[in-house]
């Protein structure tokens, strides 16, 4: 009996009793890569609450977050061919055929209370699901705010991360020239609108970092002719000088306990070194003891190491030392002349840092466990780098026709998107942390 | 006239002349004894002696019954009614004889009655019984006709009852044979279709491992692919298995259905993403071979 045979028979006598025959062998199509390009979808003109929103429009903010992010693809307004606010109305198959995945339609209403509502529903048209329904209820004048939380929270309805579009950025704006110029320490949201000022000097403001509540700012000021380093409440203004010693006292970070501040400290003797300070005791802990300068830390997100840049190899390169005690720092960076300025990603894997690329400074990752770097920006000028909280963006300052801007970079490299800031030039942009 | 029926008439005729001898008799002796009875002492009751007077010649001239057969019991003729009182005869020889002879014929003619009476009886029930007979045999007829009737009868209905149910028997095998036809050509179609089944296996199997396969699988995950805008945790380690229907159309396999079969990661985003890569990528390459096409795949997001 051949193998034909023995299969028929088997085949047969599985008929027999009842059982269906053997399957055919299913065909298996392994797909192991990707792309990141952005996902279509159509922001439908939410229903307006006139005047409460103060004309605002929602469904606009919430497009230009997600497109931002390098992840979306808004339809362009003018070719919507029907402007539905309820799930209901949605033509699945119409918006499927102008090439949509999802559809996002949405409602502002005012409540009695003089609250503003906004309902969203969100409509994946490639299997008709209604698949999420943000809303967010507060105050007319935080209708900006709650638009990029519904923003949010499409974001991670379908790319699987928290959004960050409700957070903040702090940078340092300067205006004028010298020697009359004039600096402001500004928080704005992640877009770059609602700029507020928070200290405002004559003399040089430099280097903020977020606490990591996101209620506080550390900062170098040199208002008093020389640097000192302070820590401000974004929302009382109440600050204090927590580090004002003999030399240079520059370049502070913020622990991820918030209890303690990394510093770049001279000393009397010039040599510039890292050091730990307890912002409750106001000890001070040396890091770091080289003849060369050490600077720039930057905290790992579990708090066990900090990240810095020291030009002891002979050019800027990025150093990491563990702070378990006793530790000898250990180089990180090699590709390249000058690799500065570091900042960890908050999932701890890659680092940004400033690199030297083809005669241009520019904002560079580098994965850390398999070194890998592939360079983000592509000014001339950048600097700066800073992670969005989810690790999806880069802030970073670049300059443009000889001024500095702000702009975004999705670590993909992908998109880039310039900050509205219209006034002066910007620069050491950081972001700040998911707010509550 | 027979012989038997003149001896019967001649007789007859002999009967009744001795009868009316007889009664007259029977009445001189009562006006006798009127008399005698009114002159002497009653005396002792005598009993009468009862005989029966029988003229041998009128026996012999009866010719016995056919059949000798008891008479019917039957009541003697009722006797005159006896005087009541009945004096001593007198003493006159003549007169005695008279008597007698007188009595003799009375008794011969009552004799002769009874006779006739048992012969009318005999004839009455021989009639009867041939009367009987008669019936006896029309009714025993009768019974067989009845009996041959009931027996053509259940003889017919049994002859039916066999005729019904050997037509029974044959719609039966008929059924049995057609049912057999039935079971046999649906065993035939089942090994059939069993077969064709495995030929077309084979001839999968054979096309799988063929180059146009590989070409076809590849242009399948390339296209799947530049469809897939995975998200951040797509990270080497994650795998989704997608079973993906689709139908054969003129550009390709049109994607009907996406259903997740597993994901190694609790990742709703990675499901949507997979899901939506593969709506994206319909229609999906077409096989070069139609007969490698499948209605359902097994893709596997695997990134690397």
């Amino acid at each position: 009996m051949n193998v034909r045979m023995k299969k028929l028979a088997t085949a047969l006598l599985l008929a027999a009793l009842g059982i269906s025959g053997p399957a055919l062998a299913q065909l298996q199509v392994t797909v192991t890569s990707g792309v990141t390009d952005p996902i279509p979808i159509a922001i439908v003109p939410f229903s307006r609450a006139v005047p409460a929103d103060g004309g605002l429009d929602v469904a606009e903010v919430i497009q230009r977050d997600l497109e931002s992010s390098g992840r979306f693809k808004g339809m362009a307004r003018t070719d919507m061919l029907t402007k539905p606010t309820t799930f209901a109305e949605v033509d699945v198959a119409g918006w499927k055929q102008q090439r949509n995945d999802y559809v996002v339609v949405g409602r502002v209403t005012a409540l009695a209370s003089g609250d503003l509502t906004i309902e969203s529903e969100v409509v994946n048209v490639l299997n008709g699901l209604r698949v999420a329904g943000p809303r967010w209820t507060g105050k007319p004048a935080f209708l900006r705010n709650g638009s990029h939380r519904i923003a949010d929270a499409i974001y991670e309805k379908i790319i699987g991360v928290r959004g960050a579009f409700a957070t903040r950025i702090a940078y340092i704006s300067v205006d004028g020239q010298p020697p009359k110029q004039r600096f402001q320490l500004i928080v704005a949201d992640a877009d770059g609108f609602n700029p507020q000022v928070i200290l405002e000097k004559d003399r040089p403001l430099m280097s903020p970092s977020w606490s990591p509540d996101g209620t506080m700012l550390a900062y170098v000021s040199f208002e008093t002719k020389v640097s000192a380093v302070y820590v401000q409440n974004i929302y009382t203004k109440q600050r204090s000088r927590v580090s004002a010693r003999a030399g240079i006292n520059g370049a502070p970070t913020w622990s991820p306990d918030g209890k303690k501040l990394a510093l770049t400290l001279s000393g009397s003797n010039g040599n510039l070194d890292i050091y730990l300070l307890d912002l409750t005791s106001q000890q001070l802990t040396r890091l770091t003891d080289d003849p060369g300068i050490d600077t720039e830390a930057s905290f790992a997100p579990d708090g066990s190491a900090v990240y810095f840049t020291s030009d002891r190899p002979g050019s800027p390169q990025v150093y990491r030392v563990g702070l378990g005690g006793n530790e000898r720092p250990k180089r990180v960076t090699f590709t390249g002349s000058y690799n500065a300025r570091p900042r960890v990603s908050p999932d701890g894997k890659q680092l940004a840092v400033l690199t030297l690329d083809e005669g241009a400074y520019r904002v560079a990752l580098q994965d850390l466990a398999s070194g890998t770097v592939s360079v983000l920006s592509k000014g001339r000028q950048d600097e700066s780098p800073s992670f969005a909280p989810n690790g999806a963006m880069v802030i970073l300052a670049g300059r443009e026709r000889g001024r500095g801007v702000l702009q975004t970079v999705s670590i993909d490299g992908q998109t880039s998107l310039r900050l509205n800031a219209d006034a002066g030039e910007v620069r050491e942009p950081v972001w700040g942390p998911y707010q509550k | 006239m027979t012989r038997r029926e003149r001896t019967l008439t001649k007789g007859r005729w002999r009967a009744i002349a001795l009868s009316v001898l007889l009664h007259g008799g029977i009445v001189v002796a009562a006006v006798y004894g009127w008399f005698t009875w009114r002159h002497s002492p009653p005396e002792s009751t005598t009993m009468a002696i009862e005989a029966t007077v029988v003229d041998e010649r009128a026996l012999k001239g009866i010719a016995p019954p056919p059949t000798p057969r008891p008479p019917e019991p039957e009541p003697a003729p009722e006797p005159e009614p006896p005087p009541e009182e009945q004096g001593p005869p007198k003493p006159d020889p003549a007169e005695i004889e008279r008597k007698k002879e007188e009595e003799r014929l009375a008794q011969e003619k009552l004799e002769q009655e009874k006779l006739e009476q048992q012969k009318r009886e005999q004839e009455k029930q021989e009639a009867e019984k041939k009367e009987q007979e008669k019936l006896e045999t029309e009714k025993k007829e009768a019974e067989k006709r009845a009996a041959d009737k009931a027996a053509a009868e259940k003889a017919a209905a049994e002859k039916a009852a066999a005729e019904k149910k050997a037509a029974e028997k044959k719609k039966a095998d008929e059924a049995a044979a057609a049912k057999k036809a039935a079971e046999e050509k649906a065993r035939l179609a089942r090994e059939a279709e069993l077969r064709r089944s495995l030929e077309a296996e084979e001839r999968a199997n054979a096309l799988s491992s063929s180059p146009e396969a590989a070409r076809w699988i590849s242009a399948i995950s390339a296209k799947v692919a530049r469809a897939w805008t995975w998200p951040p945790s797509a990270r080497s380690g994650v795998t989704c298995r997608v079973s993906v229907r689709q139908v054969l159309g003129t550009q390709g396999g049109e994607v009907t259905s996406v259903q997740i079969i597993s994901c190694n990661v609790d990742d709703a985003a990675l499901r949507e993403s997979v899901e939506r890569a593969v709506y994206n990528a319909s229609p999906l390459p077409p096989p070069p071979d139609p007969a490698l096409f499948q209605s359902t795949l097994v893709i596997t997001f695997a990134p690397e």
